[in-house]
């Protein structure tokens, strides 16, 4: 699993960093910045929920919801109640995990299409109270959010969220590489086999729940302070669906793939905006065969299909 | 000396099925007792209980003198109750060393390190050493309930319940699951053995324990269970049980 | 409330149950056959709405015809879904059953919605009704295309039950439900009940959109919303309950409007009007996962 080919993994791993890092450098219009810049937030979104899904084995349709909370709670504390975005970023994640912690510690017994439904329950529940609560949201107009930077250049954004998916992914991988990932394994292959070892399977779920959900949460704070606005649309059911079409894409059995299919699908969305609504028919159809035929994702298929060619030679 | 684990009128009802009724039972450390009775007697039910998966509706369960009822099955692992089940329960996409490093690592002070070289060593004991490297699905039935036993070894656990451990098992593979066995007994671990197996119990156990209808139907050393007449008519039905006697 | 406005609401309420019940029942199916929640179900019955539609509407069929031939087209489209994308699960060709079985179907609901998109735009249709006019009893009014599509979702039910209960294939699809092994070994095709339960599951659903379609109009989206209640109604009925998802349509639209009327502030009440029946999903999956009135399954 993990550990096993690390030297290689951070090689390819580094790599892909510097390229992120040099591509504002080769003068790359800023509309496409701007792109890639949301591509990081989604690429948060789609690893935070590979690893509960992947990991664990734990479905969950809340977790845009849990980005979307996160942003409204930011927002409005930075706005209302005046906070620096600097506290009000973190108040976010804070929100989120304990909410998190509540959904993980409610919803322990449940597994498969049950906590799905469950938690697309939980999701829906959460945009109908934003849109219907006006005073506080302003509904489906959503709310403007303070800037995060005073400058309408887009690169200090570029820098920024990069700056936070790679800690938010180093953080996940030093969690998923010690013993913890080793636990998430056992409750994601056999519940009580793992309890039947000592594994304290009640903990680790709610754990991963929580830890997920301030990710999410924290990603979401921050996007509301980069696109400043909030919107009721940002927790939808599509827009769980295109997390999870992500997620799916880069291969959601690993958070790095799965990130690299945030980057690559918003990358692909903006690409073909000549065909229109015939895109996400085509990432759905394309969602479909990988599940069916390739479950490691796009980037997990091409890293085995490498290696399986310098075995070889 | 009071025993390992004592059972005081254990009742455990699924709905209108009564699993377990009024099970009254103990062990004394380093003893190795052989529960049998025929399918549905409440056995696997009344190992459920033992290691927590189960919370009896009444009675007591206590083990090394406090009482464990309520108490997650991870907790009980930690205590020093290890089990196997029917059926098999490995971690299929974790490799075979990676099985056993999960219950090697659920104490924190032990180093990674350690605890891989410990269950490197429990893997060659076992005849699975060469195999560490490999997804644990590849395993044949009888070796996949060899692991069971390695990562049961990594706890080095005070009491074992072993649920049907030789069923579809390889001869060769069974008198090594009988070493292994007879070994942890020497070395003072009490061991609970469920098995259809009658060869296996008698060959084993000094102690049997058998259930029918989740009551305890006969308890003793193997010739007397064997010749109870209660026990004869639960595995053999009324009028053969009269024939034999 | 005075006792017309009351009984109209009363009515009103018993006809949109009814096009709850097609969907949920559909669902229930599928569920005790496959042991899969059909997370496309939604997308099912909009595809139903829009078949009626084009049929309906653009080639000019008769209303009833153009409801049964969303019915079949649903019913082939269903057995080709299970066919190509949950058959695959029961060969072992799946690795992690729980999760493919729940992101396929899910896949599955982007890709139909988008298509529906892509080809006819996000714009509102609404195609022919069954039956125009109004029908008065006494003061009530009731519109007719409401109840002569009620009308026409009871018969399709009572020979769903009709099916289920005396027809072999209705026995054969009872028969996995409890034990697919068990079945398999009494002569049983496991692969063809499977494929005929998310034939007759689609169909229900596929039928339920076609005859709600021109009271509540047809769009890509429209299956969001009534199919969540669908999952609500399976829920407090138990899954797989045929009867149960018949019960929980009715607790589910008594529970909507009398937490409707607990609200005093109306806007908002009305604001979260399909909130209620979230919040009692999660408490009935919480609490007692085996439905209202499902037995507690034993643990093995």
């Amino acid at each position: 699993m993990i550990g096993r080919d690390v030297s290689r993994q951070a090689a390819i791993g580094a790599a892909v960093l510097a390229l992120f890092l040099a591509v504002p450098l080769f003068g790359l219009d800023e509309y496409w910045i701007y792109i890639l810049t949301i591509g990081f937030y989604y690429a948060i979104l789609a690893s935070s929920w590979s690893l509960l899904v992947g990991y664990v084995g734990r479905i969950s349709f809340a977790h845009v919801a849990m980005s979307g909370l996160g942003a409204y709670t930011s927002v409005v504390a930075s706005g209302t109640l005046g906070l620096p975005l600097l506290l009000s970023i973190p108040l976010a994640g804070l929100v989120t995990g304990i909410v998190g912690l509540a959904i993980g510690r409610l919803c322990l017994r449940l597994h498969g299409a049950y906590l799905g439904l469950t938690t697309i329950a939980f999701s829906e529940i959460v945009r109908i109270a934003f849109t219907a609560e006006h005073e506080l949201t302003r509904g489906s107009l959503g709310l403007p959010a303070v800037a995060l930077f005073e400058t309408t250049d887009r690169i200090p954004y570029y820098y920024s969220f990069l700056a936070l998916l790679v800690t938010c992914l180093l953080i996940m991988w030093l969690v998923l590489r010690s013993r913890i990932g080793l636990f998430f394994a056992a409750i994601r292959e056999d519940e009580d086999a793992a309890a039947s070892l000592g594994v304290k399977v009640v903990r680790w779920k709610i754990f991963a729940f929580t830890f997920s959900s301030i990710i999410a949460g924290i990603a979401g704070g921050f996007y509301a302070h980069f696109v400043q606005l909030v919107t009721p649309s940002m927790m939808s059911i599509q827009e769980m669906g295109f997390v999870l079409s992500m997620a799916v894409v880069g291969g959601f059995q690993n958070i790095f793939y799965a990130a690299l299919g945030g980057v690559f699908l918003e990358l692909l969305l903006e690409m073909l905006r000549e065909i229109g609504e015939w895109r996400m028919t085509l990432f759905a159809v394309v969602v479909i065969l990988i599940l069916r035929y390739a479950p490691n994702g796009l980037f997990g298929e091409i890293v085995r299909m490498a290696l399986q060619r310098r075995t070889r030679t | 000396m009071t025993a390992q684990l004592v059972t005081d009128g254990v009742v455990k009802r699924f709905g209108g099925l009564t699993a377990l009724d009024h099970v009254t039972f103990e062990i004394e450390a380093g003893e190795l007792v052989g529960l049998i009775g025929p399918n549905g007697s409440g056995k696997t039910t009344f190992l459920n209980v033992l290691s927590g998966f189960y919370r009896p509706e009444q009675g007591s369960v206590s083990f090394e003198g406090r009482s464990i009822v309520g108490r997650e099955p991870s907790a009980l692992a930690t205590a020093g109750i290890a089990r196997s089940f029917q059926v098999t329960k490995i971690f299929r996409r974790l490799s075979v060393l990676e099985n056993l490093l999960v219950p090697g690592l659920t104490d924190w002070s032990a180093a990674p390190r350690a605890a891989a070289e410990k269950g490197r060593a429990i893997l060659d004991g076992l005849d699975l050493g060469r195999l560490a490297g490999e997804p644990a699905a590849n395993l044949s039935g009888g070796q996949a309930k060899l692991l069971e036993f390695g990562r049961i070894m990594m706890l080095a656990p005070k009491l074992v319940l072993l649920d049907e451990p030789f069923g579809g098992v390889h001869p060769t593979l069974k008198r090594l699951m009988h070493d292994t066995i007879r070994d942890w007994n020497a070395r003072g671990t009490s061991i609970i053995l469920i098995s259809h197996d009658m060869g296996s119990i008698f060959d084993l156990c000094r102690r049997i324990v058998a259930l029918q209808n989740g009551r305890v139907i006969a308890n003793g050393p193997p010739e007397a269970v064997r010749s109870d007449p209660a026990v004869l008519q639960a595995y053999l039905g009324t009028r053969s049980a009269r024939a034999a006697s | 409330m005075s006792l017309l406005a009351f009984s109209e609401q009363v009515i009103n309420g018993l006809i949109i149950g009814v096009f709850y019940a097609l969907a949920a029942l559909g669902l229930s199916l599928i569920f005790g056959v496959l042991k899969i929640v059909n997370f496309a179900h939604g997308e099912l019955y909009m595809l139903g709405g829009f078949v009626y539609y084009v049929f309906a509407s653009l080639f000019g069929l008769p209303p009833v015809a153009a409801v049964l031939v969303a019915c079949v087209a649903l019913f082939l489209v269903g057995m080709a879904i299970e066919h190509l994308l949950i058959d695959p699960i029961y060969r072992g060709k799946v690795e992690r059953v729980d999760e493919y079985a729940i992101m396929i179907t899910f896949g599955l609901a982007i890709l139909l919605q988008n298509l529906m998109l892509s080809i006819f735009g996000p714009w509102t249709k609404r195609p022919e009704a069954i039956f125009r006019g109004r029908i008065e009893i006494g003061e009530l009014i009731v519109s007719g295309d409401r109840l002569a599509a009620a009308g026409v979702g009871i018969v399709l039910m009572g020979l769903l039950l009709y099916v289920l209960r005396y027809t072999w294939a209705g026995k054969a699809v009872r028969a996995v439900s409890q034990d697919r092994e068990t079945a398999a070994i009494v002569g049983v095709n496991a692969k063809l009940t499977g494929m005929l339960a998310f034939g007759l599951g689609s169909a229900l659903a596929g039928a339920a959109g076609a005859l709600i379609g021109p009271v509540f109009l047809v769009y890509p989206t429209m299956g969001v919303i009534p199919v969540i209640k669908a999952y609500v109604i399976v829920v407090l009925g138990g899954l797989g309950s045929v009867p149960g998802a018949i019960l929980g349509a009715l607790i589910l639209g008594l529970f909507e409007n009398l937490a409707t009327v607990l609200i005093p502030d109306t806007t908002r009440a009305l604001a979260y009007k399909d909130a209620y029946g979230l919040v009692l999903l999660i408490v009935v999956l919480i609490f007692r996962p085996q439905g209202l009135f499902g037995e507690k399954v034993r643990r093995s």
